[in-house]
């Protein structure tokens, strides 16, 4: 932005990061100095990095009419939005794999966004690669802005009367329940369907498992059971850290693809 | 109430993937069971318990500022003694909470004899905050305050050992513990919980965002830090001390600290020091038996 | 004649806990404050209390563990002073925001350094903000019928904060006067135990006073300022059941002495105004038109109630035991904003003193009194005056006299 003579701001939701959770930050373009310092709650753009978080209303939640949503999906994803919508998409992880060997899509995607918002200069994302990283990881990042550049499709997307933006009404309902202090009821999926994190499966060999338990007592989440048909993940809140996969004497859980 | 349906640590929470000190507050509360009051301060396990408004922990949690887990457990034991009612009274706090800012409150507690567990769960610094050093941090470790740089070289110090600080107020009952031996583990909660007056217990929480390292390794680091002798499970009960454990060959110190990028920078003749101390230290167990003496003071 | 027994404010407050049934008192000692629970401890030793005694090892956990016990639901006392005001500060906050309604007896005493033992309000008055309510007593029945009436105000379910009395370090906490203690089963009465609590319930678990988002915070605050506000209606009507009850005027939000047709009228917290109101009448006997708001409830602060009984004066004089560096005397600045918008608003003038002990008597409330005369004949007089700075040596005086 700086190298194409704007200004710009940036900022990540506040808060303690804990690893895996999703985070959501926050971009501001101006040519004029940027003096508003909230949240960006009518987006024009809305870049996601993890097609998973789409499950989650509040991701488009507030994209303006005609604005854009840049996904980063192997194919066209699933989405739903109550105000018509520019939706791109392109393989990001697949191109970062190809050439780090590694999942790291931040630069692809901002090849993506480059092409596809066009109101910043490829020669001066280029720049600002160069600047960025050093000169022995540079160019490999620039030709992975230039392929997802090549790559990135993009669609028109009609708005659905079938999605409900509104927010929801309940956020508050402690209020009249539990009127004096901040008071929390036990209750599951506090930080979301935590198992929108994982990024592998723990998939269990039902006959290789000598049903030791040991994946049971070893799992944070306490997501793993046993019953009578033996060893049970609840995938919903599974966070994919692949500890009952170490835990397991027998090798009977391994890592898979996620929702294979 | 928390119940085969309705579990002790509800899932969906916030902590990281993989975080020791989730799986640890999980496997105390079960063994405590639901007659228990929780206070717990600022730390993660503190910013894990709500996700407002739903909460985390399936019993009741009060949650305290940094320094006050044992004043809260103070106020509340004394309150529970005018109403008559009995309840265990858990303090669940980080190494920082514990060894630093709350230590004079902590120490109060157990000179007056109140009776509560005392977990400190020890992730070896200030987690919650961007892993910053705590009294606890050993000597070594890269931190987000001892970054290390032209002039200086990570954590030069040694760590603070609580344990032996908690056993010179002459504490009923004290124990340390680890999340890969989960058995020893419960039998030193339900011990914590019978005994009268203060019970503590120092239980080593693998941190994988903090530590850098990947987060299915959690309890297997636990496991190789008490392997290779680094970590020693023990139990003070009335002034009668116990190795929990005394590991048969005792593996590598490297195999601990190779696989965090905390100690990425170690060489090897680090390794070699560090391996000499802790030989040196289990040779002496081995020879004069265990016991809670200070070493003398490291270079 | 008042009937009553020989005691300190500190011996007071102490019986007052005793008869208000307190479950727990967790403190720590200072002077001027030890008396007080160095006699509480002697009521529990004895059996005459059924409270469990705490002596911590802080200040910080001394407030914390009654945060914790009244969280638990039952009634819960501390007392401090100055510096141990001033350590238990992060608490302060939490205890208001927890909606724990503990009662605190604050004896004043100066900050250090230098240090001081003696009395003025910059202890209790730097904790202004942290959400609790402030009673100030002026006499040593006040120190025993507030603290009392503070449990009342406390537990009512349309306030729920914490309660700070306030007696004087010394001038009450020291001195020997006629206490009236009423009887146990009178005090019963008029004091219920405190209504049941189940935030700990272990059948229904949940977690309290954790994180929250931005949008919910300010709910909490909401519901906090909404809760110091209705103290002000609560302190009124429990100052005037208790007078009812006992006879005794000593609770409220003001106490005004002649001030109807006053022409200048002081206005002070604490035991400075029980020595106003005898310069007050030696004044009338002269014929002055004088008169004296003592100010019971510091917060909440009775803006309204104040400027009416104010505004027919032509000067004000604010007497401030603490101060605001930088800025000026706390006091006036609350009684000229509570002033600001009427149409004719005496001047108030912002007299500074009382720091560390040091007197306000007869000689400075004459000095007083000449400079709101000045005033209200129109001569340029400063707004501010500090009492008791001597001049340097050669001469100067330090800047404000
Ligand atoms: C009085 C005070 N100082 C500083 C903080 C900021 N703070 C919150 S949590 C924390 C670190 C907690 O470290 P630890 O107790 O080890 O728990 P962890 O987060 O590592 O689990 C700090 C410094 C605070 N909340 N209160
Ligand atoms: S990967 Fe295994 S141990 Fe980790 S959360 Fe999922 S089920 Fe639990
Ligand atoms: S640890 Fe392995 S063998 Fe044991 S119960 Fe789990 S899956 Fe089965
Ligand atoms: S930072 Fe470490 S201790 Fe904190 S939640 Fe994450 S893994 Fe657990
Ligand atoms: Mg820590």
């Amino acid at each position: 932005m700086l190298k194409d003579g704007k200004n710009a701001q940036a900022f990540p939701e506040f808060g303690p990061e804990r690893r895996g959770a999703p985070v959501r930050s926050y971009l501001r373009i101006d040519d004029q100095p940027i003096l508003l310092r909230t949240p960006v709650t009518a987006p024009d753009t809305v870049v996601v990095m993890d097609a998973t978080l789409l499950e989650r209303r509040d991701t488009v939640l507030g994209i303006k009419p005609g604005g854009l949503l840049l996904v980063n999906a192997p194919e066209r994803p699933p989405v739903v939005v109550s105000v018509p919508v520019r939706m791109a998409w392109v393989d990001a992880m697949r191109i970062s794999a190809s050439l780090f060997g590694k999942q790291i899509p931040n630069t692809a995607m901002l090849g993506a966004w480059c092409r596809v918002d066009g109101i910043v200069g490829q020669a001066a994302i280029e720049a600002a690669i160069r600047e960025w990283f050093p000169a022995k990881h540079a160019e490999k990042n620039i030709e992975a802005a230039r392929r997802a550049w090549d790559a990135v499709e993009v669609a028109e997307l009609e708005a659905s009367s079938a999605s409900d933006t509104a927010k929801g009404s309940s956020a508050f309902a402690f209020l009249d329940d539990y009127p004096i202090i901040a008071t929390a009821f036990p209750g599951e999926g506090g930080a979301g369907r935590t198992g929108s994190w994982r990024i592998s499966d723990p998939v269990v060999d039902a006959q290789r498992c000598v049903r030791c338990g040991r994946c049971v007592t070893a799992c944070p989440e306490g997501v793993v059971a046993m019953t009578e048909d033996g060893v049970t993940i609840d995938l919903t809140y599974c966070k994919g850290c692949g500890i009952c996969a170490v835990e397991c004497p027998v090798q009977a859980i391994r890592s898979g693809e996620v929702g294979a | 109430m928390a119940t085969r349906e309705t579990p002790f640590v509800m899932p969906g929470n916030s902590s990281c993937a993989g975080c020791g000190a989730v799986l640890i507050a999980r496997l105390v509360t079960e063994a405590i069971g639901p007659n228990q009051i929780m206070v717990i301060p600022a730390c993660c396990m503190g910013a894990v318990a709500t996700s407002f408004p739903k909460a985390t922990f399936n019993v009741p949690v009060l949650r305290t500022a940094f320094a006050s887990t044992a004043s809260f457990l103070t106020g509340l034991e004394a309150s529970a003694k005018a109403k008559g009612q009995d309840v265990t009274l858990v303090g669940f706090a980080g190494d920082g909470a514990t060894v630093d800012i709350g230590l004079a409150a902590l120490s109060g507690a157990i000179e007056r004899g109140h009776s509560f567990v005392y977990v400190c769960y020890d992730n070896e610094g200030y987690m919650n905050t961007g892993f910053q050093r705590s009294g606890s941090t050993p000597r070594g470790a890269q931190t987000s305050t001892t970054p290390g740089g032209v002039l200086s070289r990570y954590k030069t110090e040694v760590r603070k050992d609580i344990a032996k600080i908690v056993a010179a107020h002459g504490i009923p009952y004290l124990a340390t513990a680890s999340p890969a031996y989960p058995a020893d583990l419960r039998r030193k909660v339900e011990r914590a919980v019978a005994v009268k007056g203060p019970a503590f217990l120092h239980i080593m929480s693998p941190c994988p965002l903090g530590w850098g390292f990947p987060s299915a390794q959690s309890v297997q680091l636990a496991r190789t830090a008490v392997e290779s002798g680094l970590w020693k499970l023990y139990e003070l009960d009335h002034g009668v001390l116990r190795l929990s454990l005394a590991p048969k060959k005792r593996k590598a110190v490297r195999e601990f600290f190779a696989p965090q990028s905390r100690f990425a920078h170690l060489t090897n003749d680090v390794y070699e020091g560090l391996q000499a101390e802790v030989d040196g230290e289990w040779a002496t167990i081995e020879k004069e038996g265990f016991s809670l003496r200070c070493e003398t003071a490291r270079a | 004649m008042t009937s009553g027994r020989n005691m300190t404010a500190t011996s007071a407050v102490a019986y007052a806990a005793r008869l208000a049934q307190v479950d727990v008192v967790a403190a720590y000692p200072i002077t001027p404050q030890t008396r007080i629970i160095e006699a509480i401890s002697k009521f529990v030793a004895d059996g005459e209390m059924k409270a469990q005694f705490v002596q911590v090892e802080s200040e910080h956990s001394a407030l914390a563990a009654t945060i914790a016990a009244s969280s638990n639901g039952v009634r819960a006392f501390t007392a401090t002073s100055s510096q141990g005001l001033l350590y238990m500060h992060e608490m302060m906050h939490w205890a208001a925001s927890a909606r724990v309604p503990i009662v605190m007896a604050n004896v004043n005493r100066a900050v250090a350094p230098p240090w001081n033992i003696y009395g003025d309000h910059q202890d209790a008055i730097s904790q202004r903000d942290t959400g609790w309510l402030q009673l100030f007593a002026e006499t040593n029945q006040h120190a025993l019928d507030m603290t009392l009436q503070a449990f009342r105000v406390a537990e009512d379910p349309r306030v729920q904060l914490p309660v700070m009395v306030n007696l004087d370090g010394f001038t009450l906490s020291h001195t020997y006067e006629q206490v009236v203690v009423p009887e146990a089963d009178v005090v019963g009465r008029f004091l219920p135990p405190r209504p049941p609590v189940d935030w700990l319930d272990v059948g229904h678990p949940r977690t309290i006073n954790g994180v929250v988002s931005p949008e919910h915070y300010i709910q909490f605050r909401a519901l906090q300022k909404d809760a110091a506000r209705r103290a002000l209606a609560v302190i009124a009507e429990v100052g005037d059941e208790f007078a009812k009850q006992f006879g005794r005027d000593s609770g409220g939000l003001l106490s005004l002495e002649q001030v109807e047709d006053a022409e200048v009228i002081f206005v002070v917290l604490g035991s400075a105004a029980s020595t106003i109101r005898s310069m007050v009448r030696a004044w009338r006997a002269l014929g002055r038109r004088v008169g004296v708001v003592s100010v019971r409830s510091y917060r909440p602060f009775p803006d309204v109630e104040l400027a009416e009984a104010v505004a027919g004066a032509r000067a004000v004089v604010v007497w401030d035991r603490a101060y605001s560096f930088g800025c000026g005397g706390p006091l006036a600045a609350e009684v000229r904003s509570a002033l600001y918008g009427r149409n004719v608003a005496p001047v108030v003038l912002g007299a500074v003193g009382g720091f560390g002990g040091a007197p306000i008597g007869p000689a400075e409330l004459e000095k007083a009194l000449e400079w709101a005369d000045a005033a209200m004949l129109g001569r340029p007089v400063p707004l501010e005056t500090w009492f008791g700075v001597k001049a340097y040596r050669d001469g100067r005086v330090p800047d404000g006299n």
